[in-house]
C-alpha cells in the first residue's frame, strides 16, 4: 500500500511536470508545424531567469515563475521573428527548422554556461515542508507542482476553446492559407503561439529545477521526455499528450521503484520506438495520407 | 474477347464518406474508356483502389487474368498497369531522362536487373518513350523548371516506357490551353495506335469525345452511366448531376450526328 | 543530389597526399586525421539525408557502435584491431539496417525523434553501465567502460613498422583511404540505378511506388552503406585515440558534424567534405575562444541556413551559369511571376 502511494505521488508529480513541458512542444508542432529542438534550452533559460530574479534582484522567489515565463516567452518570440520566420515555405523547411532550433539551443545553453557557470544551483522558487499521507511523506513542492499544472492546463484550455485568440490558433493549425482568407492575422497568431509555448517551457523549467537542480544542461532530459510523449500521443495532439504525460509519469515511477532508476528512460525510449514501428502516427494521431 | 480490367462490387469508405459504392465495370483490350463526373465523385479514388495505393473496403479487381485486389502499387505497376497522376506528379530534382528511366529500371522485379549499371535495353526504351512524347531536345533538363505540359508528357513517358498493357490517366489535359490539349491528344493517339488500353478521367468534353470509345459517368461513388459518348450527352441523369442543361445542349450541337 | 562526376576523387586523393608532403607537422597531421574521420561521417550522413531524404539523427550512434566494437573486441577479447576494423563496419551495418527498418514507416520529424531516442537510449545505457565485465589490476572494467569509457586496448600499431619521423602518417593514411573509398562508393551509388531509385523515392514517394520502386529495399540499403562506413570511421577514431567513451553521443558532437553538412552544403556529394575542412579550420582559428565554440558554431550554422541554404558548395555552384539560370527560374516561379 505504501509503495503504491509512493509511486502515485512521484508518478503524478512527474506526469504533471511532463504535461506542462509537453504542451509547449505539442502546441508548436500542432499549430505552426515546428519541431522545437530548442525546447530544452527554453526550460534552462526559464529556470535561470527565476533563479536570477530571486537571488540577484531580490524579488520574492515565487514571482520567479512569472519572470521565467516572461523571459522564455520573449526568447521564443525572438527565435521566431529573427530566424524561423524566414525558413517557412522553403523547400525542406521542416528539416531546416529542426537544424536551426538545434543550433539555437546550442547557443542558448552555451551562453547560459558562460554567464552563470556550469555548477548546478538550487532553484529558490520552491516550497519546503510537506504532509503525510498515511506514512508516506509528500513534499509540499510536489503538491504545488500538481496544482500549478492543473491551473495551467485549465488556463490553456480556456484560451484555446473560449477566446478569439484560441479560435485563430485553431484555424491556423488546421489550414493557415484558409485562415488568411478568413481574415485572421496569421503573423500575430504565430507570435502568440510562440509566446504561449515559450511561457509554458519557462514555467516547466522552474518546476523541473525545483525538484532537481538548475544547470545549463538540465533541459535535455525533460526535452527528450516531452518528445517521447508527443510522439507517443501523435505529434500535435495536445489532449492526447496530456494523457500520455500522466501515464508516462506513473510508468516511470513504477519502473524506477521496481526495476531500478537506470532503466526507466532507456526502457521508455525503446517502448516508444516499438510503438512507432507498430503505429507510426502515435496513439492518438490520425493517419493523414498525402494525396496526389 | 475477354476483358483486361474488371471491377466487381468495388467500394471505398473514408470514415462516414462513401467515396465508392458497388462499382462494376469491365474494359476490353485495346479499348479507350473515359470517366467523367462532378468533383468529388470518386474518380481519383477509383484509380487509387485499382492501383492499390489505398486499399478498397470491398469488392474485387482483376487485371489481365490476375486478381490484383490488395496488391501493392509496385506489384500492380509491374503487372503492366501504369497510372498517370492527376497533378502531373514528377520527380522534380531529376532530369527528364532520369524521370522516364525511373519508370523502367525497376519494372519486373523491385530491384535493378543489374545493380550498378543500366541495361542498354532500358536506356533504349527510355529514349524511345521520350522521343514518342516529343521531349528529346529537353532530355537533360531538370524537370522542376519545365512548364506543366512538358511535365505531363514526362509522366506519360515514364508510364509507357516500361511497355504497360494498360494506362490509367487522371485528367491528362486538366490545366492545359487548347493548343496544348491538341498536342497531348496527338501523343495519346499514337499510344492508341500502339494498341495500349486506356482508362481516362477527364472533364474536358471536346477531348473526351475525340479520344474515347465509351464513357462512364460517376456520381457520389456510383456509376450512373456507362455507354457511348453520344448517348451520354443525351442522358437525363447525367445532364442533371454533371453537365447541366445548357452545356449538354451545346455539346449535342457540336457533336450532332 | 545530382549525378556526380568521379573528378572529385583524384582531387581529394591529391590533396590527401599533398598535405603531409608540404605540411608534415605532427599536430597538423593529427588534426587532419580527425578531420578526415569526421568528413567520412558527414559524407555518409548526408547520403541518408540528401539521397534517401531520411532525416535520421542516428549517425553518431552508428559511429559509437563502430568505435565500441573495436574497443570491445580488442580490449576484452584481444582480437587484432585490423580484424576489428572491418568487423566494426559489419556490425554497424547490421545496426544501421535495423534502424532503417525501424523508421521505415515514419516521415520527417518522427524519424528525427525516433533516431534521437535510439541514440540517447544507447548513451544512457552506456553511462550507467557499472557491472564489472572483467577486472584488470584490481580495476573493475564494465563491458562498455561506463561513463569513463574504454581505454586499455591497442591502436593500429603503425609505430612498430613505420620509422619514427613518419610514424604518425599511418592513421592519417588509413583515414584518408577510408574517406576516398567511401566517396567512391557514394558516387558509384548515386550514378547507378540504385541511386536513381533513392532519388526518385525521396522526390515523391507515392509516385515512385506507382513506378515500381519499393521504399523498403532502398531505405535499408542506404542505411546499410552509410552505417558501414560510419562504423568503420568510428573504429578508426577509437583506434586512433585509444580511448572510446560515450561523449561522442553528446548533442554538441552531433551539432559539430551536422555543421559540416550545413556549411558545406548537402546538395553536392563533396559538400560535407568541404564543410569538414571549413569547420576544422574554424575550430583551430577560434581555439582561444574555446568556451564560446558552441555559440560560434551555432551562429555560423544559422547564418548559413538563412543566407545560403545550400551551403558553400551551393554558392560555388552558382558560379556555373546553367545552374544560375535554373535557380533564377525557380525563384521566379516561387514568387509567382
Ligand atoms: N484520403 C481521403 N480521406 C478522406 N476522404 C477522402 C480521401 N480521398 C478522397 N476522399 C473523399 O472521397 C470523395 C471522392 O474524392 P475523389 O478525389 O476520388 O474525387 P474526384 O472524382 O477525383 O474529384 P476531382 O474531379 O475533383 O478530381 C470526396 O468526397 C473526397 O473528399
Ligand atoms: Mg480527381
Amino acid at each position: 500500500m505504501e509503495s503504491i502511494i509512493q509511486i502515485f505521488v512521484s508518478g503524478l508529480t512527474l506526469g504533471a511536470m511532463y504535461a506542462v513541458g509537453t504542451v509547449s512542444l505539442s502546441l508548436l508542432w500542432g499549430a505552426v508545424n515546428v519541431l522545437n529542438m530548442a525546447h530544452g534550452a527554453l526550460l534552462v533559460i526559464g529556470g535561470y531567469a527565476s533563479w536570477y530574479t530571486a537571488t540577484r534582484l531580490g524579488i520574492p522567489p515565487f514571482l520567479g515563475y512569472f519572470s521565467a515565463a516572461l523571459v522564455s516567452a520573449t526568447m521564443a518570440v525572438l527565435m521566431y521573428l529573427l530566424i524561423l520566420r524566414w525558413l517557412k515555405g522553403r523547400r525542406g523547411a521542416d528539416v531546416l527548422i529542426i537544424v536551426a532550433t538545434f543550433a539555437i539551443a546550442m547557443i542558448l545553453e552555451n551562453v547560459v554556461l558562460n554567464v552563470f557557470g556550469g555548477y548546478a544551483v538550487a532553484q529558490p522558487a520552491k516550497l519546503s515542508g510537506g504532509v503525510y499521507i498515511s506514512s508516506v511523506f509528500v513534499p509540499a513542492q510536489n503538491i504545488l507542482i500538481m496544482v500549478l499544472a492543473l491551473v495551467l492546463m485549465a488556463l490553456l484550455a480556456l484560451i484555446l476553446q473560449r477566446t478569439a485568440l484560441g479560435r485563430s490558433i485553431r484555424a491556423v493549425a488546421q489550414n493557415s492559407q484558409a485562415a488568411v482568407l478568413m481574415g485572421i492575422k496569421v503573423q500575430h497568431t504565430y507570435i502568440a503561439v510562440y509566446a504561449i509555448a515559450g511561457a509554458f517551457a519557462g514555467f516547466s523549467g522552474v518546476l523541473w529545477s525545483s525538484i532537481s537542480t538548475l544547470s545549463p544542461t538540465m533541459g535535455f532530459d525533460p526535452m527528450l521526455k516531452a518528445f517521447v510523449i508527443c510522439v507517443a500521443a501523435g505529434l500535435g495532439q495536445i489532449g492526447g499528450a496530456l494523457a500520455v504525460a500522466i501515464l508516462l509519469g506513473l510508468a516511470e515511477a513504477a519502473i524506477q521503484y521496481y526495476v531500478g532508476v537506470r532503466f526507466a528512460l532507456p526502457f521508455l525510449l525503446l517502448a516508444v520506438v516499438a510503438l512507432l514501428i507498430v503505429r507510426p502516427q502515435g496513439l492518438f494521431g490520425i493517419h493523414g495520407k498525402a494525396r496526389q | 474477347m475477354s476483358e483486361i480490367l474488371e471491377c466487381v462490387g468495388v467500394g471505398k469508405r473514408f470514415g462516414g464518406v462513401h467515396a465508392l459504392s458497388d462499382v462494376n465495370f469491365t474494359v476490353t483490350p485495346g479499348e479507350i474508356v473515359g470517366i467523367g463526373g462532378p468533383n468529388g465523385a470518386g474518380k481519383t479514388t477509383l484509380l487509387e483502389v485499382i492501383t492499390g495505393l489505398t486499399p478498397g473496403s470491398s469488392g474485387r479487381v482483376e487485371f489481365a487474368g490476375t486478381d490484383i485486389t490488395g496488391r501493392t502499387p509496385e506489384q500492380v505497376f509491374c503487372l503492366g498497369l501504369a497510372r498517370v497522376f492527376q497533378s502531373a506528379a514528377v520527380f522534380p530534382s531529376l532530369t527528364v531522362f532520369e524521370n522516364v528511366l525511373a519508370g523502367v529500371v525497376y519494372k519486373g522485379a523491385s530491384k535493378p536487373r543489374t545493380p550498378l549499371t543500366y541495361r542498354e535495353s532500358d536506356l533504349e526504351a527510355t529514349r524511345a518513350a521520350i522521343d514518342l512524347v516529343g521531349l528529346s531536345d529537353k532530355a537533360d533538363e531538370v524537370v522542376e523548371h519545365l512548364p506543366i505540359l512538358d511535365r505531363k508528357l514526362v509522366t506519360i513517358a515514364s508510364a509507357i516506357c516500361g511497355k504497360p498493357k494498360m494506362l490509367l490517366l487522371d485528367e491528362p489535359v486538366g490545366g492545359l490551353t487548347p493548343p496544348e490539349i491538341e498536342l497531348l491528344k496527338e501523343v495519346l493517339f499514337k499510344l492508341k495506335a500502339h494498341g495500349i488500353t486506356m482508362l481516362i478521367i477527364e472533364h474536358v468534353m471536346q477531348f473526351m469525345s475525340a479520344m474515347v470509345d465509351r464513357v462512364m459517368i460517376l456520381d457520389a461513388g456510383r456509376i450512373i452511366f456507362n455507354g457511348a459518348f453520344n448517348d451520354m450527352i443525351r442522358d437525363v441523369e447525367v445532364m442533371r448531376v454533371y453537365l447541366g442543361e445548357q452545356a449538354a445542349a451545346r455539346l449535342r450541337e457540336s457533336f450532332a450526328g | 543530389m545530382k549525378k556526380e562526376s568521379y573528378i572529385v576523387l583524384p582531387i581529394l586523393a591529391v590533396l590527401c597526399i599533398a598535405l603531409p608532403l608540404f605540411y608534415g607537422d605532427r599536430y597538423v597531421i593529427g588534426q587532419a586525421t580527425v578531420a578526415l574521420i569526421w568528413a567520412t561521417v558527414a559524407l555518409n550522413w548526408n547520403l541518408v539525408f540528401s539521397m534517401a531524404g531520411v532525416f535520421s539523427l542516428a549517425q553518431l550512434a552508428f559511429f559509437a557502435v563502430g568505435g565500441y566494437t573495436l574497443a570491445v573486441l580488442n580490449g576484452h577479447f584481444g582480437i587484432s584491431t585490423w580484424i576489428a576494423l572491418p568487423v566494426a563496419g559489419l556490425v554497424t551495418m547490421m545496426v544501421g539496417m535495423l534502424s532503417g527498418a525501424a523508421c521505415l514507416r515514419l516521415r520527417g520529424a518522427y524519424v528525427a525523434l525516433l533516431t534521437l531516442a535510439l541514440s540517447q537510449a544507447l548513451y544512457l545505457l552506456i553511462v550507467t553501465d557499472t557491472a564489472c565485465f572483467r577486472t584488470e589490476g584490481g580495476n573493475c572494467i564494465p563491458f562498455t567502460g561506463g561513463s569513463r569509457g574504454l581505454s586499455r586496448y591497442e591502436d593500429f600499431g603503425f609505430r612498430e613498422f613505420l620509422p619514427y619521423p613518419v610514424s604518425h602518417i599511418g592513421d592519417y593514411g588509413l583515414a584518408a583511404a577510408l574517406l576516398i573509398v567511401s566517396l567512391f562508393v557514394a558516387i558509384l551509388v548515386s550514378r547507378s540505378p540504385f541511386g536513381l531509385g533513392f532519388r526518385s523515392i525521396r522526390d515523391n514517394e507515392q509516385y515512385a511506388r506507382a513506378r515500381g520502386l519499393n521504399r523498403f529495399r532502398f531505405q535499408l540499403s542506404v542505411f546499410a552503406i552509410s552505417a558501414a562506413f560510419t562504423g568503420m570511421a568510428g573504429a578508426l577514431y577509437a583506434g586512433h585515440f585509444r580511448v572510446m567513451g560515450p561523449n561522442v553521443l553528446r548533442l554538441d558532437v552531433m551539432l559539430f558534424v551536422f555543421a559540416m553538412i550545413v556549411v558545406g552544403g548537402g546538395l553536392k556529394i563533396w559538400g560535407p567534405l568541404l564543410g569538414a575542412a571549413i569547420i576544422t579550420v574554424l575550430r583551430e582559428v577560434s581555439v582561444s575562444f574555446d568556451s564560446w565554440q558552441p555559440t560560434i558554431l551555432g551562429g555560423i550554422m544559422l547564418v548559413v541556413i538563412l543566407l545560403a541554404p545550400q551551403g558553400v558548395s551551393g554558392l560555388l555552384a552558382l558560379v556555373d551559369p546553367r545552374q544560375r539560370a535554373g535557380s533564377r527560374l525557380e525563384r521566379r516561379k516561387r514568387e509567382g511571376i
